[in-house]
């Protein structure tokens, strides 16, 4: 995989997955290594003409009157990434660390934090050589920025506390020596810089978009295979109705609801059939589904400006080419709440889908809707119980996905002595976000495994182009269910199918691409 | 060794075989009513009774017969058909105790469980095997079936199962500690699975680590208060009698006895009353003593209750197949509770924890309680931070303390159309208690500071004894240190008790 270049322009959401999944390496455009230089020689120059420059001449938080000696200003920041390391529970994994990393390392190299090109290059080279932080993923109140987490990436760089280092947890000295790296001596205002942005709920966020925007399109798969077999209707996905209401999502799972179920030979052997409606979660797909994708878009819209952004406080400006012109200027960019919104809302849209897909599953065992399948599935129904216990598990998680799906960036609590009076909670919503995904991932895997399972029970009549190939893709991993047998093996395997993203190539492959 | 008679199992008994890895027996009059629970329905079946899940399929399939050639492979695929949890392991101890619960209830004789499936079921809990449980898909009703399925499935050499560290196959696991699979009769399958206990083991171990997690907090109060230079005047015993509720009066109790001897509540000082977060420490920490009574009450009951359907009785022999005793409403309603009481007690820590922070409401004390050397003022952000984690997890358990006995989705082709969430509201319930754990502990580092400032030989009895605790784990903060294992040091003295055996030392009991 090429790496990715840093300081060219904005970093995407596609440039988070390269490196935190695809192992891709960062590598600094000389553009960048222009302004981290220029930004540098700004702070310098601002520092040595006596102002007051919050975080590198004066304490932080509720400290920032107290006015730091020079001699005392590099102690400083080793006491910031020291104390502000109060992170608790569970680590990040080995990608979302992966993740944290690049959004810093962008940020840092637009030059507005005054940091050396030293830090922002041993930042790469943990990437490159896998050298991972251990940070704790709780703590964080996403203002002033992720704090906590981030100081716990800044104190593995100076070489305090853990780090991952070939899948090894070992102290971060000794990863970072193993990877023959030494560790940062931070100057002024480096340590601030190093945690004082939204990198972590950036970072989570825009995998939790990436994940999203499959999720949805697994959504479409799977509902028009539960569709098909549930002996629905495609005239509800007819264009021209979706003309006369043309929110975006909508129209994009309208479209690809028509393009997975074209030629659909059952769908063709009932077209005249007398029930003229079919249930929401049928009927209202390219609705629900596309409110969804609106929710999605949104998230994704606000997580790459995001990632664009310069996040620190304070910030140093100059003209192009002149840092003898820089100011360094205090405000509030580590503010995380418009993230924290956005990530709250996605958690909202995600549950439509896994919420109306439990209710799609549930038609397809109940023998009360599910036009003449055996119940549960089963061809052996009674001392066989099929795939009864499967729908259970869907409510289970539809259940914990509804609570989880409760705001977070409502629930300010005022921090550093009334300084810091409302904060965002932005990375408590990505972490929310994320186990709504993995939640919905379930879901829809057995939504899918339940929807092959009917369609194998309507042969010899065959789905549309795209169903055709999602039905192939499960059938091709998981055998149909005759006789009872160890049913989360099943649902493992399905979560595997969805997160591997074969389903979805499958269907590409036989479709084109699907919106 | 802990003795299952059906009706006699409390949290902390499960806690010992839990956590502490306590064997179990069957007590003889178990014994002999499990051999009247499976004699009877030997009988009904054979006069020709239908039982539901022993001559019909289950849930939705109840008018399904199933013929006598095939009683035993019904029971057989309920184990492989229900085990269909997903999402991570349950911790081990969760499951030991959902194994004891379970055939503490079996031990009634009610479900008809054949009593070499739960001798069988007792071998594999005492030779130390953990079957693996994924912790969610768990409904509450008609049981935790998922979870229970997954529980036993190593009885018949399915599954998976932890031994020593190490994931084996079902009958490998088996093998490795001498035994062999069983073979399932009678209504075996669904009795070992039709329960509430992935909900009531888990549920047993919160209210049982509960009590020393808030005794913790009141600790930690008591020295927040000291350290803030409260009065203790709104702890009084006459106050609390003329609003009797037991729980204040017991928080009202246990915060005089901790500032006995205090040099540091009497001093004369101008003001008359104390913020919320201090003054109503009783009425708070009341309410949450309350709730966790009830919920321990609801709990133990729970232990001991034939949670399963059908049930069977002997003289007369009679089995109903139209029962709900499997119907976790109770628990989830206790957890959810439990969950809203925590979530209070931690809101109101993490005021005390900010006031701590903030030289303008600390009456003295530095900001962020840290005192540098001279010339270093602002270098360092002493315990800033921790109090922004207290903040972090007091925000995560408001989104938590949302209840989940609520959220019934319909299921089994609405045979099953109200469900409990009960396994979600106990996990949850945990969460929270261990976040609060987290909460109290940055309190008490706090505190403790603080107390460095006053002079801890001034303090009461309580806080005198848990600084002298803290402090030969945590040294004074002087300047900025990593901080993390601060936090976890604190938190370790919570959770294995040493905080509250060092207090009550000095105090008595306060439990």
């Amino acid at each position: 995989m090429s790496p990715v270049v840093l300081g060219a322009g904005p970093l995407g959401i596609a440039d988070v997955l390269a490196v935190s999944r695809g192992g891709a390496a960062v590598t600094l455009a000389p553009d960048a290594r222009r302004r981290l230089a220029e930004g540098r020689a700004g702070l310098e120059a601002a520092s040595a003409a006596g102002r007051a420059i919050y975080g590198v001449t004066t304490g932080v938080g509720k400290l920032k009157d107290t006015v730091i000696p020079p001699a005392e200003r590099r102690e400083l920041q080793r006491n910031l990434v020291l104390s502000h390391a109060a992170g608790v529970g569970r680590p990040l994994g080995a990608a979302e660390t992966r993740a944290v990393l690049v959004v810093l390392a962008a940020s840092l190299c637009r030059g507005h934090s005054g940091v050396r090109p030293v830090v922002v290059e041993t930042i790469a080279a943990c990437l490159d050589r896998g050298v991972l932080p251990v940070i704790p993923e709780r703590g964080s109140v996403g203002a002033s920025g992720d704090l906590a987490p981030l100081a716990h990436v800044a104190a593995c760089l100076i070489g305090v506390g853990e780090a991952l280092a070939d899948g090894q947890r070992l102290p971060a000295r000794q990863a970072l020596a193993r990877a023959g790296l030494r560790p940062l001596d931070l100057e002024m205002k480096e340590g601030l810089a190093l945690l004082n942005g939204t990198h972590v709920m950036a970072a989570l966020g825009a995998l939790a978009v990436a994940d999203a925007e499959r999720l949805a399109r697994l959504a479409d798969i799977a509902g028009a295979m539960s569709l098909e077999a549930l002996m629905g209707s495609d005239a509800a996905f007819d264009p021209r109705v979706h003309a006369l209401r043309p929110h975006p999502g909508q129209l994009a799972a309208a479209a690809n609801l028509r393009a997975l179920t074209r030629d659909s030979a059952i769908i063709a052997s009932h077209r005249d059939c007398p029930r003229v409606q079919d249930a929401y979660s049928l009927r209202c797909m390219p609705q629900v589904h596309g409110a969804a994708r609106e929710a999605i878009a949104f998230a994704r819209g606000i997580v790459e400006r995001e990632l664009g952004s310069v996040t620190d406080n304070p910030v140093v400006v100059w003209e192009d080419g002149d840092p003898g012109s820089a100011a360094v200027l205090s405000a509030g960019n580590f503010h995380g709440q418009p993230l924290a919104l956005a990530l709250d809302t996605l958690s909202v849209g995600l549950v439509q889908l896994a919420g109306i897909s439990e209710r799609r599953i549930d038609r397809l065992v109940n023998p009360l809707t599910n036009e003449g399948l055996p119940a549960f599935l089963s061809p052996r129904g009674g001392l066989h119980s099929g795939y009864m216990i499967a729908q259970y598990v869907a409510a289970a998680l539809a259940a914990e996905c509804r609570s989880l799906c409760h705001p977070v960036s409502v629930e300010s609590i005022p921090t550093s002595g009334l300084q810091e009076d409302w904060n965002s909670m932005g990375a408590a919503a990505a972490l929310k976000a994320r186990e709504v995904l993995g939640h919905g991932r379930q879901v829809l895997g057995i939504e899918l495994l339940l929807a092959a399972q009917a369609l194998d029970l309507r042969a010899p009549l065959a789905g549309g182009a795209g169903t055709r190939a999602a039905h192939a893709t499960v059938r091709a991993r998981i055998p149909h269910l005759d006789e009872d047998r160890l049913l989360g093996d099943d649902l493992a395997a399905a979560l595997h199918l969805v997160e591997e993203g074969a389903v979805e190539a499958a269907v590409e492959a036989a479709t084109g691409p699907l919106a | 060794m802990i003795e299952l008679d059906g009706f006699s199992l409390t949290p902390a008994r499960l806690r010992a075989v839990a956590r502490g890895g306590a064997k179990v027996t069957l007590a003889p009059a178990a014994v002999e009513r499990v051999r009247a629970g499976e004699a009877a329905l030997a009988r009904l079946i054979a006069s020709g009774t239908p039982v539901y899940g022993v001559t019909t399929g289950f849930g939705a399939l109840d008018r399904e017969p199933v013929s006598r050639a095939h009683r035993a492979l019904l029971q057989r695929n309920l184990l492989l058909s229900h085990a269909a949890g997903v999402g991570p392991a349950l911790p081990r101890e969760i499951v030991r105790g959902m194994m004891a619960a379970r055939a503490n209830v079996l031990a009634q004789g009610h479900p008809a469980v054949s009593l070499a499936t739960l001798e069988a079921l007792l071998e594999v809990l005492n030779r130390g095997l953990t079957p693996r449980v994924p912790e969610k898909g768990s409904l509450g009703a008609c049981g935790d079936l998922q979870a229970l399925a997954h529980c036993m499935l190593p009885l018949i050499g399915e599954g998976e199962a932890e031994l020593d560290g190490q994931i084996l196959p079902g009958r490998a696991a088996l093998r490795a500690v001498g035994l062999e699979p069983i073979e399932l009769g009678g209504r075996d399958g669904l009795a070992l699975i039709n329960g509430s206990e992935q909900a009531s083991a888990t549920a047993a171990l919160v209210v049982d680590d509960a009590v020393a997690v808030l005794t913790s907090l009141e600790i930690a109060a008591a020295c927040a208060l000291e350290a803030l230079r409260g009065l203790d005047t709104a702890f009084e015993e006459w106050i609390h009698a003329a609003r009797p509720h037991p729980g204040q009066a017991r928080a009202a109790g246990h915060l005089r006895r901790l500032l006995r001897g205090s040099r540091i509540v009497g001093e004369p000082r101008p003001k008359l009353r104390d913020a919320l977060s201090i003054r109503c420490l009783p009425q708070v920490h009341g309410a949450a003593w309350e709730a966790l009574d009830w919920a321990t009450a609801t709990v133990e009951r729970e232990l001991n209750g034939a949670n399963d359907n059908p049930l069977v009785d002997w003289s007369p022999s009679r089995v109903t197949s139209n029962s709900g005793n499997f119907h976790g409403q109770a628990v989830a309603q206790a957890m959810d509770t439990l969950a809203a009481a925590l979530t209070s007690v931690g809101v109101m820590s993490d005021r005390r924890s900010a006031r701590l922070v903030d030289d303008k409401l600390s009456d003295g004390l530095p900001a962020f309680l840290v005192r540098p050397p001279a010339g270093q003022e602002g270098a360092h952000s002493g315990f800033m931070l921790a109090q922004y984690t207290s903040a972090a997890l007091v925000a995560e358990n408001r989104l938590l303390a949302a209840p989940a006995g609520i959220h019934a989705v319909p299921t089994c082709a609405n045979s099953e159309d109200h469900v409990s969430m009960a396994p979600l509201a106990a996990r949850k319930a945990r969460q929270v208690l261990e976040n609060v754990t987290l909460i109290a502990a940055v309190e008490l580092l706090l505190a403790c500071q603080g107390l460095d400032f006053r002079g801890p030989e001034r303090a009461g009895d309580g806080p005198r004894a848990a600084h002298r605790l803290l402090r030969a784990r945590v040294p004074h903060w002087s300047a900025d240190r990593y901080l993390a294992p601060d936090i976890e040091a604190a938190a370790a003295l919570i959770r294995d008790g040493s905080l509250v055996a060092a207090v009550e030392a000095a105090v008595g009991s306060l439990t």
